[in-house]
């Protein structure tokens, strides 16, 4: 059996393009849909996040040494 | 989203926590100081699909003086700074053009990240702000135009770019692109 090789040059160029396909989409929809409409779908994700920031054990100088602002 | 003046944008968004965090710390704020938002948090309240753990704001240089009382302020509504409880420390930090951050105690993110304003661009940003009208809040924000050129021509992470695509594309009609090759111009003289 063949196996499939993946040039990883390749896949991040695939992944680039659908990433900026999906800017341009969203963009758009944000440009001719109503503001609560799209702010709707983007608070499902938002506060998603907000909620596993307030879970987050981090210390400050774990979160500071992550950010490369102490060593 | 209705870009009601040059210097106005009115938002009839739902507000995110994210939103209702940088509301609350602006509301202390902007008692003690000028203000601009930049970076990130511009692209999100716009309509970015994406989070951050970080808003990134400019103030004014000041003296120790006013920061102790901005700081007092600050820690009696809750917050603390991630990178130190001395105000010496804190000043330096801003003095030597790095930044402070502010999160809710005892929680690291999302935090507000200051700096003081550095140059040219920092002061137009901070003299000439955005209003972003959104809710019953206003929130001043930095001109879209510098904020892409910014991001086009120096920061230049896919995020950022990013960013500076979706702005590009919710601003289409409204964008002074003369202004944002201006700024490039510039900027690629730093």
């Amino acid at each position: 059996m063949k196996t499939q090789r993946f040039d990883p040059k390749e896949i991040r160029k695939i992944n680039d393009e659908d990433r900026m396909w999906f800017i341009e989409y969203w963009a758009e929809y944000v440009r001719t849909h109503p503001d609560k409409e799209w702010s709707r779908q983007q608070n499902i994700l938002i506060n998603s996040l907000m909620q596993n920031a307030k879970n987050s054990k981090l210390t400050k100088e774990q979160y500071l040494r992550i950010k490369g602002e102490i060593k | 989203m209705e870009f009601v003046d040059k210097n106005t944008i009115k938002l009839d968004k739902e507000v995110n926590e994210l939103d209702k965090f940088v509301f609350r710390f602006i509301k202390i704020l902007e008692k003690h100081t000028d203000y601009v938002i930049v970076s990130g948090y511009v692209a999100i309240l716009l309509g970015r699909d994406r989070g951050t753990d970080d808003i990134d704001i400019f103030i004014s240089k000041s003296s120790k003086e006013k920061l102790a009382v901005l700081y007092d302020d600050l820690v009696n509504n809750g917050y603390w700074c991630l990178n130190s409880s001395e105000l010496d420390d804190m000043y330096s930090l801003l003095i030597s053009k790095h930044s402070i951050r502010f999160a809710l105690e005892p929680s690291v993110s999302p935090n507000i990240e200051i700096k003081f304003s550095k140059d040219i661009y920092d002061d137009i940003s901070l003299k000439e702000p955005l209003i972003a009208k959104v809710d019953y809040s206003e929130l001043r924000i930095s001109y879209i135009e510098l904020q892409i050129a910014y991001k086009e021509e120096i920061l230049k992470s896919n995020k950022d770019l990013e960013d500076a695509k979706h702005l590009r594309l919710v601003a289409k009609g409204h964008l002074n692109e003369n202004l944002i090759n201006e700024y490039k111009k510039e900027l690629r003289k730093k």
